[in-house]
């Protein structure tokens, strides 16, 4: 309407200086204003553009690569024919070339299985203290009776480990565990490894060790960046309901596990789903940590994660048929999990109100 | 507010500087770890010798571990940097190679006898044997890429992957002439040869050697003289009784070797079979099952210092008296051994305290060819790369007296040997070339196969878990023919 306006009384001071040319200048400056949309539409364009050409097109060809047989043998190229299935029984249970399932092989029997495996079980030692520690912190922060000092300090150090290169992490931890390093040899000098006196690599041949090491290389990194997610949501919960509470004579804990909880369910929802997608994704440290020169997670691939294979399978033997089932397995496994989360832990009613409530 | 945001500026810098160091060491450490066959050391190594040197003795020093890290991003010398040459050159000729190897012994003498061709050579280090494959296979499939590799190195692990494909082409094609090749040794050009077509030269051969300290012989041995050092050594035994020995006498402060995995390379030579038959089968030929006997023996009874092999940590145990021996060929001795010694000239560090004997069995480890790639901008250039750096006897001569690597030119090296050029101060004054040359006449052809890289890596992994005891040897077996079968799709258990 506003513009309508500003147009008339626009074309109004042209009719009293040209007559001639009013209607001509009237129906320009109309066309005008009804074009500025089409500039949205191009703003928005590149984000379609990149998002067809580097994920929608891979994720397709993704999936048609997994129904190919595709390989190279050496240097020759072998394929890609279509395969059907194949692909999907080799990962699923262990076959010879052809897709048979071998005799005595169980379901789920293996790399895939057993390297999805070690991703969820390194993804749970990380995300359970880091929720754990990050509700903790996010409850003293702002929790308006304990009033801690020097917040910003606090705030800032927790984050500080978010900011290095997960990889530089991975080396650090690697020379401190490693079998010259530092806390395995005060740990052997203080008797309590290897005390048969021989110096043995305790940490890195130990699945236990080496899977610990990671998830809490992950949980260190991470809980800072979950912590700040869980205040903002705790601030945005209404302080006079915490008053009330207060009021009413309600505990700390009480407080905590009535109302801060029960509200921030979107938040934790959203930081379960968003860090279960990236833990499952995890790629980063346990490539870099206990690793020989084939990129295998040590020892005997228990720090494997399903990326890590994946990559092994597509880039270094170069099968890339099933490289690509494997993608499309790790794909309906995250899709399964996120729909999970979504519908079993989410409310869908309170969050489709914010959401229309916030635009 | 001012002063903590003043407080916070500096700590985020401090935070700064301290990822940035922290990111040097990791790159050092990573070149370090991915090296395989043939180390990338240098920088490393060059970096330690005067940090290494003031630590002395014991195996576990956390001390010799920080200097190292520390060392590395303060004191290393200017890094080679991974594209060298001129790239914008029209007739630009690009070698790709995984480290600076046959930069420093191939590409540095070409330049000194032809300057004028040496200035098109871009030299591409890729960096990291276990990414190498993958970057050189994506550039060879490419030939319209400006940087597409004329020339290209292949490590003898995966040698037949490329010689064994069009995409290495005849050296005949290149005018090439067997009489130019007449003083290689007849291995190397056996192992690069598919058909009857030569596809690869080498400048290099391999025989292999016990390396030993004098000093530590003489105490635990009471002599130090190869000759009488090797009775110690002669068969499996034996050396597994002088093993124990060693580490009885010393107390356990100094083992045989730094990592069972040492003797993996001698037994791997002496293969009847590779890891696959010609029917596409994979087999674990005895001598590997005999590996990993040995190496449970040597692991259950506490013999070596129980590194792995290329870690920091293992290359460290050169330069204390902790390791009383290497496993090492040709290259290892002045590429590996001289680097990680913890000095430059007699006295330092352990250099001049080594010496040489057969150790238990004869075998080769490694080498590297030269491969020209179908789509070769300059054939004629090629051609003179592949003639000065494996044919002419003269130039061969100088990268033997340069860079001490053991050239595969039997008359270059009968001649250096009649000049007393080999007499090796590092060695403690032992004639390495005449020492090396009737074990490298004696080479015979070994079996091999294009995916040796990997799939000896997943043999590795497993080999520790049978030494460690986590698993049984046939479990160790059966799990290892399982992952490699689940990585090529074309071979059968």
């Amino acid at each position: 309407m506003k513009i309508k306006i500003r147009v008339s009384a626009f074309a109004d001071t042209r009719l009293t200086e040209r007559d001639g040319v009013f209607m001509a200048g009237h129906r320009k400056n109309k066309r005008k204003t009804v074009e500025y949309g089409r500039y949205g539409y191009m703003f928005i364009a590149p984000f379609f553009i990149v998002y067809l050409l580097f994920s929608l097109w891979p994720l397709i060809y993704t999936f048609w690569l997994s129904t190919q047989e595709y390989y190279f043998r050496g240097m020759k190229e072998v394929g890609p024919t279509f395969a059907g299935i194949k692909n999907f029984i080799k990962v699923f249970i262990e076959s010879d070339a052809n897709g048979t399932p071998l005799e005595g092989a169980k379901l789920f029997d293996t790399m895939t299985f057993r390297t999805l495996g070690n991703t969820v079980i390194l993804w749970m030692l990380n995300f359970i203290p880091q929720i754990a520690l990050s509700l903790l912190l996010a409850a003293w922060f702002t929790d308006t009776r304990v009033k801690l000092k020097a917040q910003g300090a606090y705030k800032v150090m927790v984050y500080m480990p978010n900011i290095i290169t997960a990889a530089s992490i991975a080396v650090l931890f690697y020379s401190l565990f490693g079998i010259q390093g530092p806390i395995t040899t005060f740990l052997r000098d203080m008797g309590i490894i290897d005390r048969s006196g021989i110096a043995t690599d305790v940490f890195m041949q130990s699945k236990l060790a080496t899977r610990l090491i990671i998830g809490f290389i992950q949980f260190w990194m991470w809980y800072g960046n979950t912590m700040i997610l869980l205040i903002a949501g705790i601030l945005g919960i209404s302080p006079s309901l915490f008053e009330a509470a207060r009021v009413d004579g309600a505990s700390s804990w009480q407080i905590f596990k009535n109302i801060t909880l029960p509200l921030l369910r979107p938040i934790l929802l959203f930081v379960l789903v968003t860090s279960a997608v990236g833990g499952l994704q995890m790629y980063d440290i346990p490539a870099v940590f206990n690793v020989d020169n084939s990129g295998d997670g040590l020892p005997d691939y228990a720090s494997q994660t399903i990326t890590m294979y994946i990559r092994k399978l597509a880039m270094m033997s170069r099968d890339i048929g099933k490289a690509a089932t494997i993608s499309v397995v790790l794909f309906v496994f995250t899709l399964i999990i996120s729909l999970f989360f979504f519908f079993f832990l989410g409310d869908r009613e309170k969050k489709q109100k914010k959401v229309k409530h916030a635009e | 507010m001012k002063k903590v945001q003043k407080f916070l500026a500096v700590t985020l810098a401090m935070a700064l500087v301290a990822s940035s160091f922290t990111g040097c060491g990791k790159k050092a450490e990573e070149s370090d770890s991915s090296a395989t066959t043939k180390n990338d050391t240098q920088q490393t190594a060059t970096a330690t010798p005067t940090e290494a040197a003031k630590e002395e003795t014991k195996t576990d020093e956390p001390a010799k571990e920080e200097t190292e890290a520390e060392a590395t991003p303060t004191t290393a010398p200017t890094p080679t940097p991974a594209v060298m040459g001129d790239t914008s050159r029209e007739d630009a000729f690009y070698v790709y190679s995984y480290n600076t190897d046959a930069l420093n012994n191939v590409m540095n003498y070409f330049q000194k006898f032809y300057p004028e061709d040496a200035e098109r050579i871009v030299y591409v280090n890729t960096g990291g044997s276990n990414y190498y494959q993958t970057k050189l296979d994506a550039m060879l499939q490419e030939p319209s890429n400006a940087q597409y590799p004329d020339l290209y190195v292949a490590e003898i692990d995966y040698l037949q992957k490329y010689t064994d494909s069009e995409y290495s082409i005849d050296v005949s094609e290149l005018g090439i002439t067997p009489d130019d090749y007449k003083n290689q040794y007849p291995y190397t050009l056996d192992l690069a040869s598919v058909d009857g077509k030569v596809k690869g030269l080498s400048w290099q051969a391999a025989p292999g050697a016990m390396m030993y300290r004098r000093s530590l012989a003489k105490e635990y041995l009471g002599t130090e003289e190869p000759e009488e050092v090797q009775e110690y050594f002669k068969d499996w035994n034996t050396m597994l009784e002088t093993a124990k020995m060693i580490n009885d006498k010393s107390g356990g402060k100094t083992k045989l070797l730094s990592g069972v995995d040492d003797v993996k390379r001698v037994y791997q030579a002496a293969r009847t079979s590779a890891w696959y038959d010609d029917n596409s089968k994979l087999m674990v030929d005895q001598t590997m099952l005999d590996y990993m006997d040995y190496a449970k023996q040597l692991y259950d009874l506490g013999l070596t210092n129980n590194t792995t092999q290329w870690t920091d940590a293992w290359s460290a145990n050169a330069a204390s008296d902790s390791t009383f021996a290497y496993m090492g060929c040709t290259w290892f001795l002045q590429w590996t051994l001289k680097q990680n010694c913890g000095g430059t000239k007699p006295g330092e560090g352990t250099y001049g305290d080594w010496a040489m004997c057969a150790g238990p069995q004869s075998y080769y480890w490694g080498g590297c060819w030269l491969c020209v790639s179908p789509e070769c901008s300059d054939k004629e250039l090629a051609a003179k790369i592949l003639k000065a750096a494996t044919c002419d006897t003269e130039v061969m001569k100088e990268i033997c007296k340069g860079s001490l690597d053991y050239v595969n030119n039997k008359e270059a090296i009968a001649q250096l040997a009649d000049e007393g050029e080999g007499t090796f101060d590092f060695l403690g004054g032992q004639d390495f070339l005449k020492y090396f040359s009737p074990l490298a006449d004696s080479i015979t052809l070994p079996p091999a196969r294009g995916e040796d890289f990997y799939i000896t890596l997943e043999f590795d992994k497993q080999v520790t878990q049978y030494t460690t005891g986590a698993k049984t040897k046939d479990q160790a077996v059966a799990d290892f023919e399982t992952a490699v079968v689940d990585l090529y799709p074309y071979l059968s258990k």
